[in-house]
């Protein structure tokens, strides 16, 4: 029962909140009762009071073949009208033979109900309430038609090889595009509808019999104790269900692309899909997927293998390399060779503030830059990243501001930071924090401070799976797709997550 | 409750980070890059003399020296060194020194307690050349450092390095002299520098030659050729070219030598210490100067038996030179402590004095293995 409830789109949270919510404005109003009644007059006062005379409900009442009156009433703007129309004025005015509502209207998607708040949640989602005078049953018929993008490539994670379909913010779409990939009777979703005002639709996906049932369980779970008022974006879900929000590294993953998502899901992991949002989040999320693409598998094993490595580096860099150049050079000045010590001295000759200040003014300046770009738009972007280019780098040095070595770090710098995007946001925190404390300890508070990340890290769990796994605790089927792509049919990793596997997801 | 435990955390962190405070920071610009440390007895104290590298400019148009010498004096090594604070401004960082220079005074008198500073301090590092000045005074080699385009310390690390693959000089670092000071049964080396006069006014730093330590004292210097035997007995040798000049009809032959070993062995006959050197030296021919056909074998035949007389013959005075110093650099002694303790238990005592009258035979046997890319001579047109 539990289960057809939730593939009604009823869940408990749900059913209380709209309700409560709904019939608040009528207090006052003493006249009306709160249930449905057989006269039509009656019932369309009711909805009218309950959608609070909002100008987008359109009721329309009108004369059928059957003898009595009907009416239909449904949200204009969501609404295909046309395919009202034809499909649903049109047969009820004709003349008939038969008397069967049913018969008349031969549409799949047809439902009957007496009960309000489904009657309500159907129009407020699309669908339109067809009534009839002296007659208790509604009919629900879902022709909505809401404004969604086409699919095309996201920009902020394109391949060179692979598939370049994109989510979009559609979540029938969404779901369409990973059941093309997965064309198994196994592939399940469910339906949950979540914030008490937005009655945001929020799917879940995965593979029956190759999840990790622990995990799925774990994601029913937190997605039934959310308690909000809104969800605006599958961002929100994330930071609702995530396991520790104070932490800066993302215990969730999010991408825009089916044939990740289809390639997670097959991997045992679940995904969850939020309506409005085109990107889908999946669960468990650990470290080694961060340094992958999906274009990985695509390529030849050894490359890829050359490309984890590179951005495995690129991670070290953006990380250390700012707080590591500030500790060399004003607490370990012998780790530098000669030659370069001596340049990198004439550089530094005549400039103002210490390298730790500068390091620091540097990467917010960037920071800055970044931000900027991101928010601007595009004409004027280009612009800024002209100016930024030219005033941080060149004039900052012929101004004697800034030391040519540390633009030079600081560019390299920003350039590995954007090859494992999945970690941006931590990598801009740290960089800072090491930075900071190698300019106070040195290298020894650079040690202490990767040390600290590095505990940090190996204490999370993502869904009750270690977030450094499969390094830490080893498990030595998973080290094939981690920094080495083993050939696709030498890896069993399918199988890593799903819960037959040798290896429990909990303590 | 776990809200006050993070925020007694941050703060104890804050409290250590404060507290510790920059500890020791120094600044690129507020540092001056120490090049060398060369030490010279002053009366009754310690002339110290210090090449600070100048930082390079790119964008500079100025005649900046690459190196500023700054000298100072003090009871002891360090406190000279302090005392450069007296009249240089920067914080001085020893750790770049290339070289460590000993003036011959210093080096008669006996080098330990000099270099105990560089030694024991944490800016002193092992692996920094060795050397002593010969024939020259403190200040000529000095005074060739202010006028150098590049810091003389790097010239001079660059001229150890490439001049022993020519053999004549050794590449002997701080703690090789340690080493052989401490060891038993070798006496240690260090390099030697002098200033050249290649007329003119232009003066230039050489390396070539050997300064040979009895203890920690100064006993002598081996020459170029004398250097380069040393080199091949005590298997350092890396490549060289060794000139011979076969009997009458040929010219002069030069060989390369691709690689040479070298190994100790030791007799006892009729109570006697007998020691043997074989030495194998693998070589090239690099030029021939008579437009002979060095494809014969007898031709070949006569180059090798040469050579190998006149390896075997630098050797020998090599050897000689050493037994006359008293100091068995080539580490006789330690190869018998090695391999023959028990007989090296009798000899320990008094082995300065056998080694002065040790026999050693040599053995050299040499290989030409290629002559080059082509076999025959070039010759002059119309013979």
């Amino acid at each position: 029962m539990k289960r057809f409830n939730k593939l009604l789109g009823k869940t408990k949270h749900a059913d209380e909140n709209m309700l409560g919510n709904n019939v608040s404005p009528m207090e006052g109003d003493e006249n009306i009762a709160l249930s449905l009644s057989n006269r039509i007059e009656k019932n369309k006062l009711l909805i009218e009071k309950i959608f609070n005379n909002t100008i987008d409900l359109q009721i329309v009442t009108f004369d059928t073949c059957l003898g009595v009156l009907g009416m239909i009433a449904f949200i204009g703007d969501i609404v295909d009208k046309e395919a009202i129309d034809c499909e649903v004025v049109q047969p009820l005015m004709k003349e008939a033979k038969t008397n069967d509502v049913k018969k008349l209207l031969a549409m799949t998607d047809l439902k009957e109900s007496c009960v309000l708040q489904e009657i309500v949640a159907a129009i407020v989602n699309g669908s339109s309430a067809l009534f009839f005078d002296h007659e208790e049953i509604v009919f629900i018929i879902n022709k909505s038609k809401w404004e969604t993008r086409q699919v095309e490539e996201p920009p902020s994670e394109s391949v060179i090889k692979g598939p370049k379909e994109g989510f979009v913010e559609s979540i029938e779409v969404n779901r369409s595009l990973v059941r093309r990939k997965i064309k198994s009777a196994n592939l399940v979703f469910e339906r949950f509808v979540i914030g008490r005002e937005t009655n945001t639709e929020i799917n879940i996906g995965y593979i029956k019999g190759g999840v990790n049932e622990e995990v799925l369980v774990e994601a029913r779970e937190r997605l039934n104790k959310i308690n909000i008022n809104a969800i605006l974006d599958s961002g929100n879900i994330e930071e609702l269900i995530d396991d520790s929000l104070i932490s800066p590294i993302a215990t969730i993953g999010n991408t825009q692309k089916p044939d990740m998502v289809a390639a997670k899901i097959l991997e045992g992991r679940v995904a969850i899909f939020c309506d409005g949002s085109p990107h889908v989040l999946t669960v468990p999320h650990v470290f080694a997927e961060t340094l992958h693409s999906p274009e990985d598998y695509y390529i030849r094993p050894y490359i890829a293998t050359f490309l984890r490595l590179i951005r495995m580096a690129a991670l070290v860099v953006s990380i250390t390399l700012p707080g590591l150049y500030v500790a060399l050079t004003t607490y370990h000045q012998d780790m530098i060779p000669t030659v370069l010590l001596r340049t990198m001295k004439g550089a530094s000759e005549g400039i103002p503030l210490p390298a730790a200040a500068e390091a620091i003014l540097m990467t917010i300046f960037f920071e800055f830059l970044k931000e900027s770009g991101t928010r601007l738009p595009k004409a004027v972007g280009s612009a800024i990243s002209i100016v930024g280019a030219l005033v941080l780098g060149e004039a900052g040095v012929q101004a004697g501001i800034v030391s040519a070595p540390m633009v030079l770090i600081i560019a390299f710098t920003a350039v590995s930071s954007f090859i494992v995007s999945a970690l941006n946001e931590m990598i801009t925190l740290y960089r800072l924090i090491l930075l900071v404390l190698s300019g106070i300890l040195g290298l020894y508070g650079l040690t202490v401070g990767l040390f600290m990340m590095t505990i940090h890290a190996s204490s999370l769990r993502s869904f009750g799976i270690p977030y450094l796994s499969p390094v830490v605790p080893v498990q030595v089927d998973g080290l094939k797709d981690f920094v080495f792509r083993f050939p696709l049919k030498e890896m069993y990793n399918s199988q890593f997550f799903s819960s037959d596997n040798k290896y429990k997801g909990s303590e | 409750m776990k809200k006050k435990g993070a925020f007694l955390c941050i703060i104890f962190g804050l409290i250590g980070l404060i507290l510790s405070g920059c500890w020791s920071r120094k600044e690129l610009k507020d540092i001056g890059v120490v090049g060398f440390i060369a030490m010279d007895k002053g009366e009754e104290s310690v002339d110290v003399t210090l090449e600070i590298i100048t930082p390079k400019r790119i964008d500079s148009t100025s005649e900046e020296k690459a190196a500023k010498i700054l000298e100072c004096s003090g009871k002891t090594i360090s406190s000279a060194i302090s005392n450069v604070n007296t009249i240089y401004n920067n914080e001085l960082i020893l750790s770049h020194a290339n070289v460590y220079i000993c003036s011959e005074a210093i080096a008669q008198e006996g080098l330990m307690n000099y270099v105990e500073f560089l030694n024991r301090y944490y800016q002193g590092r092992r692996y920094v050349h060795l050397a002593v000045i010969k024939d020259s005074t403190m200040s000529e080699v000095t005074k060739i450092a202010e006028e150098m385009d590049e810091p003389i310390s790097q010239h001079i690390e660059s001229l150890f390095d490439n001049y022993t693959e020519e053999g004549k000089t050794a590449s002997v670092k701080f703690i090789d002299f340690l080493q052989d000071y401490y060891q038993e049964g070798i006496e240690p080396v260090t390099g030697v520098i002098y200033s050249t006069e290649t007329g003119g006014s232009e003066e230039g730093i050489g390396v070539e030659g050997l300064a040979v330590f009895k203890d920690d004292k100064l006993v002598g210097f081996l020459d170029g050729e004398g250097t380069r035997s040393y080199n091949i007995i005590t298997n350092k040798l890396d490549s060289c070219i060794l000139v011979t000049t076969p009997d009458n009809q040929f010219g002069q032959v030069a060989i390369e030598v691709l690689d040479s070993a070298s190994s100790f062995g030791m007799q006892i006959k009729d109570g006697e210490l007998l020691m043997s050197v074989s030495i194998a030296i693998k070589g090239m021919i690099d030029e021939a100067m008579d437009y002979s056909l060095i494809t014969e074998d007898d031709v070949v035949n006569e180059i090798t038996e040469n050579l190998s007389e006149l390896v075997a013959t630098q050797v020998k005075e090599a050897i000689y030179q050493a037994q006359a110093y008293e100091a068995d650099i080539f580490g006789f002694g330690q190869y018998i402590h090695r391999y023959h303790p028990k007989v090296w238990n009798e000899v320990e005592n008094d082995w300065d004095d056998l080694f002065q009258s040790l026999n050693i035979s040599i053995d050299v046997e040499v290989d030409i293995e290629r002559a080059g890319v082509t076999n025959e001579p070039l010759d002059i047109q119309g013979n």
